[in-house]
């Protein structure tokens, strides 16, 4: 049997169709269970909100790439903006476009899950050989120092001249041509996203995908999902067309992401005893710019290779983070870096000579930290949803000493000088400076915070009053609903989450395979 | 204070303060008429006129004339923003107007800050002085409206052709093919390209 890809322009009359499972969202965790569900010979139908986007449409300019490739234009962020949000919205999802840093899971993180949230069955020994397929099929391999570029090249020689500890970040990509434009989709195809992978991979053996398809809602039948409702879209505008695309499954898997997974259960009065949308974790990112005497062009070349959890564990209640850095494109540095007016303008106007070190905090693994809540504004299937993050001294006292590693990371690299993240930029020239770190304030939205890592709502454990979805990834409260994607984490990674989806949802596959034929 | 409000908060505060004021005998400071700019020959889809000329008035604070690099004006940045809006969510479209219009109004600036001018007809630097009262503001939800108009603007301006090649990036040449075919399941699948590794463009 042969699977096709339909686009929402092709969708001109309401359809109803049946399959053994629907699964809504293409990105690492729905793009990897297409492929293990077809591959069993199942019927698989994928719904993905966002548009079918292919390397003909990847032209490396951020003005084609947000509005097409990322939820809310790339304006995503909590209620109060105070953390903004980047989030892939297209087929093959964050696989599409992130900067293709691949981890395994921590093992104490798995250990974690297994003792605190009873999470049982998942550990690293389980996960090994759904890694290691996954990282053959995706090319996932070391990216050396000397392919790195000048951005990752700066933090590898700051790390070291600290004496820090310090990593080279292994890649899904196969023939790189290391442009830079991970982020706005590979021109290419060199990255090994389940856009051209395992999503082609499994069309070939038969799955339907629908693109521009947004899932609206599950129709329950006492504890049973019996229809998925969805609402087509013009590829064009991105608004209903008023069509409207139902899927009766046997089973359905929710692969959306960990902020519209849990969007969607509300939406269907899926609330688990209020825990859905409860435990959201951002991995949340201060961000530190330098400027250099030499032209660094952190817009070219791979972008993400080197990386340092130095500081992940500083003991009970302090918040520990993950050293990396990050691509620099015109748009968004100019939202990222302080300033206004004139005194933007220079920054922006040395934008070949920027570093920038980004710390990405672990959030989720200390007692009371609970992280944020997904809910929904109002009542029914059209309203929009609603993040919020509140950020307390425990995360603000992370952010403030992450900066200042940062800035002597930088300036052990060679800065001239350095800018935190604050509205008003605290401005340092050399490591006497990094004091003036503390008097600082810091506070929402006088200290920007970012995420590009979004986790939880849907979290896993051991007991239905803790968790929303058992250790199979079955939704405790229904036989044949699962989650499958970054929302089932109980806490926080501390490393780019991309493989650990990659892996629960390959593991995963066999409990949803499962639940097809009957078999608990 | 209620530093712990949300945008939403903002919104409907401001404009039910606003609203309470002008009816206890502030109705003309409310009323006061902002900049007029002539609106773009295409037309605008989601701002109004002057929402329109507000948010102009800030990107020009924004962009200043600079060698090399485009301005404002130039860059249309109030046009670019409000195709921006018009393809997202209708209802942030719909705060991002009301924002606008509190940002602009006599009366909320007398409030918070003693003007009784609309932003868009003062001075460039009492401008400059009034988007900065909203980025320091004690109220959260002035800060969560200066970040909101700023990276309106910021993100407007930088997908200008113009404005990102003065920032030095060029997109890399001969690697993007907008013929390129897009496989939907029908016959066989394209062949991956092969493509020489490299560390830079």
């Amino acid at each position: 049997m042969s699977g096709r890809i339909f686009t929402g322009d092709e969708l001109t009359e309401d359809r109803t169709i049946t399959c053994d499972v629907c699964i809504v969202g293409s990105g690492a965790g729905g793009g990897v269970l297409g492929h293990e569900l077809t591959r069993r010979g199942l019927d698989v139908v994928m719904l993905e909100e966002g548009g079918y986007r292919t390397r003909r449409d990847f032209d490396m300019k951020e003005s084609t790439a947000y509005p097409a490739l990322y939820q809310e234009m790339a304006n995503r962020a909590t209620d109060d903006l105070a953390i903004s949000i980047l989030q892939g919205r297209t087929v093959g999802g964050g696989t599409t476009v992130n900067w293709c840093a691949s981890f395994r899971t921590p093992p104490e993180i798995l250990h974690r899950w297994r003792d605190i949230h009873g999470v049982q069955g998942l550990d690293e020994n389980t996960l090994a050989p759904h890694w290691d397929w996954l990282e053959e099929r995706l090319h996932i391999r070391d990216w050396p120092i000397e392919r790195a570029n000048r951005n990752n090249q700066l933090l590898w020689e700051g790390l070291g001249k600290l004496g820090y500890s310090r990593g080279t970040v292994k890649r899904n990509v196969k023939n790189c041509a290391a442009l830079g434009a991970c982020g706005l989709g590979c021109p290419t195809d060199a990255k090994q996203s389940t856009l051209v992978t395992l999503i082609p991979d499994a069309v070939e053996q038969g799955m339907r995908l629908f693109a521009n398809v947004s899932a609206r809602k599950l129709e329950l039948d006492g504890m049973r999902v019996v229809s998925v409702h969805a609402d087509v879209l013009d590829p064009r505008t991105d608004r209903p067309t008023g069509r409207r695309l139902t899927v009766k499954p046997k089973v359905t898997a929710v692969c959306g992401g960990a902020i519209n997974s849990p969007a969607l259960l509300l939406r269907s009065g899926l609330t688990a005893r209020g825990l859905v949308g409860k435990r959201f974790f951002l991995h949340p990112v201060v961000v530190s710019t330098a400027r250099f005497r030499e032209r660094v062009e952190a817009f070219y070349g791979a972008p993400l290779s080197v990386y340092s959890r130095q500081f992940i564990d500083r003991g009970p209640g302090k918040l520990g983070w993950l050293i990396e850095v990050p691509p620099i494109h015109p748009v968004l540095a100019s939202v990222t870096m302080p300033g206004f007016g004139a005194a933007h303008q220079d920054l922006m106007a040395r934008l070949p000579y920027a570093n920038a070190v980004i710390s990405i905090t672990l959030d989720g693994v200390h007692p009371g930290d609970e992280g944020g809540t997904v809910g929904l504004r109002g009542e029914g299937e059209y309203t929009r949803l609603k993040v919020d993050y509140p950020l307390t001294d425990f995360h603000w006292e992370g952010f403030r000493e992450a900066l200042k590693v940062a800035a002597r990371l930088q300036f052990a690299a060679g800065a001239e000088q350095v800018l935190s993240p604050h509205s008003s930029p605290v401005v340092m020239h050399g490591e006497k400076d990094v004091a003036l770190l503390d008097r600082a304030p810091y506070a929402p939205l006088l200290c920007r915070v970012a995420s590009a890592h979004q986790m939880g709502g849907c979290a896993m454990g051991g007991s239905a009053k803790t968790s929303v979805v058992d250790s199979t990834l079955r939704y405790w409260d229904a036989d044949n609903l699962f989650v499958v994607d970054g929302s089932v984490f109980p806490t926080a990674l501390g490393v780019n989450p991309m493989e650990t989806i990659l892996g629960l949802a390959h593991w995963g596959s066999q409990h949803v395979a499962n639940a097809v034929s009957g078999r608990s | 204070m209620d530093v712990s409000m949300t945008r939403r908060g903002l919104l409907k505060r401001g404009l039910f303060g606003g609203a309470l004021l002008a009816l206890g005998g502030s109705a003309l400071l409310a009323s006061r008429e902002g900049l007029s700019l002539s609106p773009p020959p295409e037309g605008l889809q989601v701002l109004g006129p002057r929402e329109y000329a507000t948010l102009q008035a800030l990107a020009r604070r924004a962009f200043p004339g600079r060698p090399g690099w485009p301005d404002a004006d130039t860059a249309r940045v109030a046009f670019t923003a409000d195709r921006l809006l018009a393809r997202g969510d209708a209802s942030v479209a719909k705060e991002v107007r009301e924002l606008l219009g509190l940002f602009d109004n006599a009366l909320a600036g007398f409030l918070f800050n003693g003007r009784v001018t609309p932003f868009s007809r003062l001075s460039p630097e009492a401008q400059d002085a009034a988007f900065e009262d909203w980025r320091t503001s004690r109220l959260l939800l002035r800060r969560t409206g200066h970040h909101a108009l700023r990276t309106l603007v910021y993100s407007a301006y930088y997908l200008h052709p113009a404005a990102v090649a003065a920032s030095g990036y060029t997109i890399p040449e001969g690697f993007h093919d907008a013929n390129a075919v897009a496989w939907k399941g029908e016959g066989p699948r394209p062949a991956p390209l092969t493509q020489k590794e490299g560390s830079t463009p």
